[in-house]
Formats: structure tokens, C-alpha cells, sequence
């Protein structure tokens, strides 16, 4: 397919994988034109058709999305459209092992700061589904870990926080794979953000990059 | 006004005379990594095989309707060539000299290899020329690159070692420079009888590390000189601010210079007076790399209100750039026609 006829099928590209680490470090993208999404690459590399559904596959099982009967494409369930989870869904599928799989017990994740481990727990308050994170092991202000980890999730899943130790997502409602999906990036946000940084900086060519100046 | 070819299109706006619409013309490069998909040409072998680098740069036009083709994509096939030490990296990230480990340290250990043109990476864009007058005729124009002297001087001794010399021995710094524009003149010359239709000229005296005053003390003279000799239209490219230099650049007699989005089009084409027409400026970091088509477009209204003759990006587009802001370029274009039309 030609430039032209990807955008008017398939719509704006919302992330771009530079390269696919299971695939022959293809480029592949993920589109969206009204509610659907399609993950879309260039290359016409033989089992490219294949390696595409297994990524959308993936998308529908980590980030509970719809799988619909056509390739590359799944449906974003309303409410579900938030851009910077998706974004991360997204990189999570194409660039971890196929095999990959979350764990289905309580949302919980060790933070890699302290010795501290998250659980994020979440629960229905008066029609809004409220996400409260929690800490077992030891240390001396656990308070400050969990506020910065609800700073996390409102930076990187547009979410409310409620107080200190809680939030919720803009619609209100409950979602699970989300929470599974930044819980790492929302506990260590500065190593998040330099790692986004030196990614954007990968392919541009300016007076740093190159080397012309400090 | 009727409609002209691309090539007449660009080279009016070149001489700063009447054109059908502005033309969009990237002077340094337009390769993205779902291009090198599309055309199976990813970097670094793009950069390395004629073939592929032809295949590649030929998007520009067949996907994004650009008005002119750019094959040179990088900024380093002339140092290759030299013998610098080179980290050729992947697909997604550019070629670069490791300029920690110059190759050279005075002015005279300056020397033309005697294989220069022949040598597999400068080569490359020589032949990747040929391909593309043959495959688009002489109505598409195309745009060869040669590095003006104060790049390769980056290249070749380090940048810090090559600065503090400009400082400590100006005139050992100027020898250097009079001896490494015979690479300039080398390169442009085989590109231009290979079927180049214009040249830039990358020479990065920017305002990130050197003053105005420096462009004039080292460089003035030199790009004038070349403007006077090379047989086509030249494109001075500088990254990074360099409204205070514009001044001295507009006198060069280069046709026109591709300028950063540091610098403002209004600013950029006041300092430049009409003596020399501007190529720019949309920014690559963030309008062209992470920002929607409307941001693209608004940038692209803001250098044609200014009166900027050649809309383009900046510099070399981010290899992860997304299609679609490429497209709201020349859309962008099409949309300020359309209003200035009602207007």
C-alpha cells in the first residue's frame, strides 16, 4: 500500500516501533480512523501479514481490546481510548517475547528504588472505580514512593488522583489491563522519562546528535 | 499562472522570482524508516548501495509529491571516504564520525586520497544520481550535497581540537579550510556531472558554537568564492540560530540558505533582505517528529506568510517521523493557496 492509501484507510498514526525485535526489525505502526485500530507495517518481508495479527493479538490480551474479523484490526472499547496507555500497549506488544503474558493474581509490582513492593487494588466508591495503591515491606515514609507512584498513573494514564494514595482513570471506570501496563512506568517516572528522551533523540539529526556541540 | 514543472517551480523560487506555488524541498533529507520499508532500503546499507539509496530517496516524490529529490542523506560519505573513523549504526539512527578519534591533526596532513570519488561512499551518491535523471528525466529536480570545509574540519581533527585551533592560530585554522573546500569542490563537481541540478552545501558554523563574526572571518569568503565557481545553484545549510550571520551570508551569492526553526521566518527574512532567497524552517524535534498535522500546517503558514520561498524541514528529517506530517506539509502549502486565493 502507498503513503495516501494508509492514512485515508487506516488514519493518523498514534506510535511508530521503529524496529520489531521479533521480526526482522521491521517498522510497524498502529493506526486509528474513528474507533478502530490497525497495526500496520511497510515491509513486505514474507510472514509480515502473520507477525502483524500476532501483534494485534497481543494488544487484545494485554489491554482488553477487541479483536475484530479482519486483519491487523481490533476495536477500542468505549472508554478505552487513551492515547499514552495505548501508546505503551502498543510498544509492550511489538517489542516483548511473543510469549509474554501478565499475571492474572492482584496488580503488584516490587519498586526499584527501595525494597518496598506496589499492590494496587481497586474497587467501586459511589460510581467511580477508585484504584488505591498500597506498599508491604520496609521503609521508613512509604507515603512518599506511593504519592509518586500516583503521579505516575496521572502522567502516564491521564488518571485523577483522588489523594494521596488513589485514583482514578478520566471515565471512571475500571481498567485492569491499563493499570497492569503503567504500574512499571509510573514507578520510576525520571528513568521513564530519560529513557522517552533518548528514544526521541535516536534518528534526529541536529548540532547534539551529530556532535557539533555540547 | 501556468503550471510549471517541478524543476521550474524550484528554480524560480531559487532566483526569488514568481512560481505557480511554493514549492516543498527538502535540501538535506527526507528518509524515514517505514520508507525504508516501503522501497526494502533501510539504513545503513541505503547509505552504502546506490541501488538502494536511489530507491530510497525517490519517495520523496512517488509517496510525499515533494518537488525535488534529495539523495545524499547523511552528512558523512565524504569523511568515509576520507578515512575517518565511521559507526555506521542501524536502521533507525544516522551514521556518524566518531570525532573523538580524528584522523588528521594539522593542515598539512590534508591530502586528497587519490581514490576519493572512487571510493565505495562517495561513489554511492555519484551513481545513485545517474539512477535517478534516468528514472525521473530533467523535470524533477535533484539535489546533490557536498560538506563545505568547516564540517569536514569537525570530521576530520575534532571538533574542540579544530575550535580552540581558530583561536590559537587563526591562520593555521584558514589554511586548513582553503585546503579541505578541494573536497567541496571535488564532490559537488562529480554530482553535478552526474546529473545534480543543485548543491547543498552543509558547512555547520552555527550560532550553537560559533559567532557571527567567526562566519565572516573563515567562511565569508570561501562560500563566495564557491558560488562563483560551481556551475549550479548552491543551498548553504547551517543548523542551529544564525539570523545574526544571515546578513553576511545573504552577500555570498548563493542562491539560498536552509535555516533552523531557532531562528524565526519573519526575523530570518528581514535579515536576509532579498538578497537570497530562504529554504526552511519546520521543526524536526517536535512539530515534525511528535506534533499533529496542524501543528505541521500552522508552521507552514507562519514561513509562507513570512514570504520564505522553499517551505521545508529544518534539516535532515527525524528517521522516525510519521507520514502523515510529511504530507500536511505540501497540504499545509495547498491550504495557504486556497486562502490567500479567497483572500
Amino acid at each position: 500500500m502507498r503513503v495516501f492509501e494508509v492514512r485515508e484507510q487506516f488514519g493518523n498514526c498514534l506510535e511508530l516501533v521503529s524496529m520489531d525485535p521479533n521480526f526482522h526489525n521491521i517498522t510497524v505502526g498502529l493506526f486509528i480512523k474513528n474507533d478502530i485500530l490497525t497495526v500496520w507495517s511497510y515491509s513486505k518481508i514474507e510472514g509480515v501479514k502473520s507477525r502483524l495479527n500476532t501483534i494485534r493479538d497481543k494488544m487484545v490480551e494485554l489491554g482488553g481490546l477487541k479483536s475484530i474479523d479482519k486483519d491487523f484490526k481490533l476495536k477500542v472499547p468505549k472508554g478505552y481510548f487513551i492515547e499514552r496507555p495505548l501508546r505503551f500497549l502498543f510498544t509492550q506488544s511489538v517489542e516483548k517475547d511473543p510469549g509474554f503474558k501478565f499475571d492474572n493474581g492482584p496488580i503488584s509490582a516490587s519498586d526499584n528504588k527501595t525494597r518496598l513492593s506496589f499492590n494496587i487494588r481497586g474497587e467501586n466508591k459511589n460510581d467511580n472505580y477508585v484504584y488505591v495503591v498500597s506498599t508491604t515491606g520496609e521503609h521508613e515514609r512509604p507515603i512518599i514512593r506511593i504519592r509518586a507512584v500516583v503521579g505516575g498513573f496521572v502522567k502516564y494514564g491521564e488518571c485523577i488522583k483522588l489523594n494521596d494514595e488513589s485514583f482514578c482513570f478520566k471515565d471512571k471506570k475500571q481498567h485492569d489491563e491499563y493499570v497492569r501496563i503503567l504500574l512499571p512506568y509510573a514507578r520510576n517516572v525520571s528513568a521513564v522519562e530519560n529513557m522517552i528522551t533518548t528514544s526521541e533523540q535516536t534518528g534526529q539529526m541536529n548540532t547534539q546528535t551529530l556532535g557539533f556541540s555540547q | 499562472m501556468k503550471t510549471m514543472t517541478k524543476k521550474e517551480r524550484v528554480f524560480s523560487a531559487l532566483n526569488r522570482q514568481e512560481v505557480d506555488r511554493p514549492p516543498v524541498a527538502n535540501p538535506t533529507s527526507v528518509a524515514t524508516v517505514e520508507m525504508m520499508d516501503l522501497v526494502d532500503a533501510p539504513f545503513p546499507e541505503a547509505c552504502r548501495s546506490a541501488e538502494l539509496n536511489a530507491r530510497l530517496a525517490a519517495t520523496e516524490i512517488t509517496e510525499f509529491d515533494f518537488d525535488s529529490i534529495a539523495p545524499y542523506f547523511s552528512i558523512i560519505q565524504e569523511s568515509s571516504a576520507i578515512g575517518c573513523d565511521m559507526q555506521w549504526e542501524q536502521k533507525d539512527n544516522w551514521p556518524t564520525v566518531r570525532m573523538s578519534n580524528p584522523i588528521w591533526q594539522s593542515a598539512s596532513d590534508v591530502k586528497v586520497p587519490k581514490d576519493f570519488l572512487e571510493h565505495k561512499d562517495t561513489k554511492v551518491i555519484i551513481d545513485s544520481i545517474k539512477i535517478l535523471r534516468k528514472e525521473f528525466g530533467n523535470d524533477i529536480p535533484i539535489i546533490g550535497k557536498t560538506m563545505g570545509p568547516w564540517t569536514l574540519a569537525y570530521h576530520v581533527f575534532g571538533v574542540e581540537k579544530f575550535l580552540l585551533g581558530t583561536i590559537d592560530n587563526p591562520s593555521e585554522t584558514k589554511l586548513a579550510l582553503e585546503k579541505l573546500k578541494e573536497f567541496t569542490y571535488l564532490f559537488g563537481e562529480a554530482q553535478i556531472d552526474a546529473g545534480a541540478d543543485i548543491l547543498t552545501v552543509p558547512d555547520h558554523a552555527t550560532g550553537d558554537l560559533v559567532s557571527g563574526q567567526y562566519y565572516k572571518t573563515f567562511l565569508q569568503e570561501l562560500h563566495t568564492e564557491m558560488a562563483e565557481n560551481f556551475k549550479v545553484p548552491l543551498i548553504l545549510h547551517i543548523c542551529g540560530q544564525t539570523v545574526d550571520r544571515m546578513p553576511a551570508i545573504a552577500e555570498t551569492g548563493m542562491h539560498a540558505f536552509h535555516f533552523d526553526s531557532k531562528n524565526k521566518p519573519q526575523e530570518a527574512m528581514n535579515a536576509v533582505q532579498n538578497k537570497i532567497a530562504l529554504v526552511g524552517n519546520i521543526n524536526n524535534p517536535e512539530t515534525l517528529y511528535s506534533k499533529t498535522t496542524t501543528d505541521v500546517k500552522k508552521e507552514v503558514f507562519e514561513c509562507l506568510n513570512a514570504g520564505v520561498q522553499i517551505i521545508a524541514p529544518e534539516c535532515a528529517i527525524p528517521l522516525k517521523t510519521k507520514s502523515e506530517n510529511l504530507i500536511a506539509i505540501t497540504e499545509g502549502v495547498s491550504d495557504w493557496i486556497s486562502e490567500h486565493n479567497k483572500n
